[in-house]
């Protein structure tokens, strides 16, 4: 099922582009560790801040004000989360619904290769950046502990296993991106229907977090079965999440590859 | 008689229009057939139909003696396509879009080198870019591309656009060895004169039917020679059958005949005619 050829292609096409976007979290993470010791000197001032926005980062699992609390920050923050969702998405934006719209995708899909192949070699693809954008916040965490010098005050496991969550978080914007890439006409639909659905999805996340009648609004979004805070917190474990994560990534990969198979136009 | 392209009653309708209304063709294993019609005759959508790019509503569409649908991959390997809209990879170097190909046909590219050469390609050239490559070059390669890898059929749709005089003369040179090999090359096009110039066989098409299909001879043939008379005095004369044959030998004889040029017909007469008369049924 993998195809060498088309894998070097997609690798040399999208490798820089997706790998970049794991530098938001490392840049988050390193500007946390430079924070930190600042943070601590005036944390009377910011105990006072905003307690929606303390609300939004996970304050009423995790102590914001501890070293494991404040540099969950890139686990959390909406760059990061950005960047994620941007570089698992972008591969199957672009070479499915792009290429159909610039149509260069009839020429290679008049070869050997079938739609189903390049599908599948597409989620393929997608997972080792899936993996390095969800690792990507424990090495922005790393970078902060080491920069403020609070490595041992921290427990990496609960960060390894928010980690974990968060490569199941992208690998379900992988395959959703590619089932709205399977189903629109060329990659800009393709781009305003997976950009409408991540941002109305993340407000969505946000409003359910800090409205407290929004609690049900919790499990309709993807974002909903990613709770860093409660994990790194110790209050919850990612496993349940993680598995429905994992489970709807995979009927979401299943539908697009069926709708790219039965489509009229390749 | 093998057929490597036969299509029954295929039917493409988008949003309401049909783009193909029942087209019935058969294109014999080891011709040059010429796919002709004019922008928007649905000519690219019969090709795309052809290599499962595009399903059809109705009709069926059968390929080196296997339906579209059920020879997949392993039937479009045996394919050698040149898209009409031909968009390759910008960022790639043509030697490596060629590769790329190459890997995706999954057939080794035994002709590349040879097709590169008859078409003049500079070898130095290959490791540039391609989104640095004139228009002419681009076309150059997908031409590369489709004949790489030795297909038994070649889909070519528009295959001279961009080309200047010269390359023209060294492809079509490329598709007679083609054929001479034994290969069967579908050339779609709206330039009448290479195609009358390589095919066996056209098929106009037009308003998404084929309402002609004949060897080039015999619809030259259908056409009158055009006869052309030139004076000393320097007119001409092209009319001549309303002309009576006494007045015809009056004027000859006071004019001064100094030149007589006999015509064919060519495809572009017979084209027009057609596309009037189809037009004109509807």
């Amino acid at each position: 099922m993998i195809h060498p050829a088309l894998q070097n292609h997609l690798r040399e096409r999208f490798g820089l582009v997706c790998s970049a976007c794991a530098l938001p979290s490392l840049l988050v993470g390193a500007a946390a560790g430079w924070l930190y010791p600042h943070y601590r000197e005036r944390e009377e001032a910011f105990a006072n801040f905003l307690p929606m926005l303390r609300k939004l980062f996970g304050g009423d699992s995790l102590d914001l004000f501890s070293s494991m609390g404040f540099l969950s920050l890139p686990f959390q923050h909406p760059l990061t989360l950005l960047s994620m969702g941007l570089g698992v998405a972008f591969p199957g934006l672009v070479t499915i619904a792009g290429d159909r719209g610039r149509k260069s995708l009839d020429l290679i899909l008049a070869t050997r290769l079938t739609r189903g192949a390049l599908m599948a070699n597409l989620f393929l693809f997608m997972g080792p950046f899936a993996l390095l954008l969800g690792l990507s916040p424990l090495l922005g965490t790393a970078l902060g502990a080491w920069i403020s010098d609070t490595a041992d005050t921290l427990d990496f496991s609960r960060y390894a296993m928010a980690s974990g969550n968060a490569v199941l978080l992208g690998v379900w914007w992988g395959s959703f991106a590619l089932l709205v890439s399977a189903i629109a006409s060329d990659g800009t639909m393709a781009a305003i229907w997976y950009g409408a659905s991540f941002l109305i999805t993340f407000v969505i996340q946000a409003v359910a977090m800090v409205w407290e009648a929004g609690d049900f609004l919790f499990w309709v979004t993807p974002f909903g079965y990613y709770h860093p805070a409660r994990v790194i917190g110790g209050v919850a474990d990612p496993w349940r999440d993680s598995l429905i994560l994992f489970t709807t990534s995979l009927c979401l990969a299943a539908a697009a590859w069926t709708v790219q198979v039965r489509r009229r136009q390749a | 008689m093998t057929l490597a392209i036969q299509t029954e009653n295929l039917v493409v309708c988008y949003r309401g229009h049909q783009a193909l209304c029942g087209l019935n063709l058969e294109v014999e294993a080891g011709e040059v057939f010429g796919f002709l019609g004019p922008n928007g005759a649905g000519k690219t959508t019969a090709i795309r139909v052809l290599l499962d790019l595009l399903r059809p509503d109705q009709g069926t569409a059968r390929v080196l003696g296997t339906t579209v649908r059920d020879g997949g991959g392993e039937l479009r390997s045996r394919i050698g396509f040149l898209p009409g809209d031909l968009r390759l990879f910008p960022r790639m170097t043509g030697i490596r879009a060629l590769q790329f190909l190459e890997q995706l046909q999954g057939r080794p590219a035994r002709s590349r080198q040879h097709v590169l050469q008859t078409l003049g390609f500079p070898e130095s050239a290959l490791t540039r870019k391609v989104r640095s490559y004139s228009t002419g070059m681009r076309q150059m390669i997908g031409i590369a591309g489709a004949f790489q890898h030795d297909p038994e059929l070649l889909i070519l749709d528009e295959p001279t656009t961009g080309l200047d005089p010269l390359v023209r003369q060294s492809f079509l040179e490329l598709v007679r060895q083609r054929k001479e090999s034994g290969a069967t090359v579908f050339l779609s096009s709206h330039v009448l004169d290479e195609v009358e110039r390589c095919a066996d066989r056209v098929g106009f098409l037009s308003g998404g039917r084929l309402p002609l299909v004949d060897s080039v001879r015999s619809i030259r043939a259908r056409r009158p020679r055009t006869v052309l008379l030139r004076y000393a005095d320097g007119t001409e004369q092209e009319e001549l059958t309303s002309v009576p044959a006494e007045q015809l030998l009056a004027d000859i004889d006071a004019r001064g005949l100094i030149d007589v040029e006999i015509r064919p017909a060519s495809l572009d007469d017979v084209f027009g005619t057609i596309v009037s008369d189809e037009e004109a049924t509807r």
